[in-house]
């Protein structure tokens, strides 16, 4: 499940965002996010996962307008999509 | 990319290439540090599912963890947030979605790391279930 989903991600990032950062951000841009990307990862304590996102994928919801929602159950993955639905309880993970 | 960009950056290269040394991170793309990231990540996935060994799944777990955990972190921190900030629909959109699966993705990696027997179904389906229910359903 967890192989799944990387190679998900992977592919949507890889031709979503991706295209995103292309098409917006120099080249001296994309220079600078390199070094703040290693930059944060050397802040990253690895024991426990302690410091990343505790969000649960079941109860995230967006400010503004919600886009997507991504549910596990079992071994399954769930998407649901919208552009036009506002979240009620807005709560983004945590930066 | 400029004019002047271009000769910087092959400047660089012949120098490189002439010293022996790697480009340092200043001299990197993010995207090409992302995709290294990517398939180094593919290929420990690769080998957790693959492996039988509970002493070796826990090992490439940890590998795994160690790898993952800052990738997800700092991709928040660094990429989705500059892409949050654009204005555009799609980018915002993009952003979201690929935050929405970084959480996914390090709860999953939390809750293979508490499971003790790496050789349970539990863990087996958390690693790979569905993608074998997927093939075996084609």
């Amino acid at each position: 499940m967890l192989k799944e989903l990387v190679e998900h991600h992977v592919e949507e990032e890889e031709r979503n965002i991706w295209s995103d950062v292309k098409e917006n951000f120099s080249e001296e841009e994309r220079y600078a996010m390199n070094v703040a990307f290693e930059a944060a990862k050397k802040k990253v304590k690895i024991s426990g996962l302690g410091n990343l996102s505790q969000a649960n994928p079941l109860t995230l919801q967006y400010q503004g307008n919600f886009t997507c929602a991504l549910f596990y159950f079992g071994s399954s993955v769930f998407r649901f999509q919208s552009s036009s639905f506002s979240g009620s309880s807005p709560a983004t993970p945590e930066r | 990319m400029t004019l002047m960009t271009s000769i910087k950056k092959t400047g660089r290269s012949i120098s490189h290439a002439v010293n022996g040394t790697q480009p340092g991170p200043e001299e990197t793309d993010i995207l090409d540090t992302l995709k290294k990231e990517h398939e180094e990540a593919d290929e420990l996935l690769k080998k957790l599912v693959e492996s039988d060994k509970a002493a070796e799944r826990k090992s490439i777990l940890k590998k795994l963890k160690a790898a993952l955990a800052p990738h997800l972190k700092a991709e928040d921190q660094v990429v989705y947030k500059a892409v949050l900030k654009l204005k555009g629909k799609k980018e915002k959109q993009d952003g979201n979605e690929g935050e929405m699966e970084h959480a996914l993705a390090t709860q999953m990696l939390m809750k293979l790391t508490k499971i003790s027997n790496a050789t349970s179904p539990e863990f087996f389906r958390s690693c790979e279930g569905a993608q074998r229910t997927r093939r075996a359903s084609r």
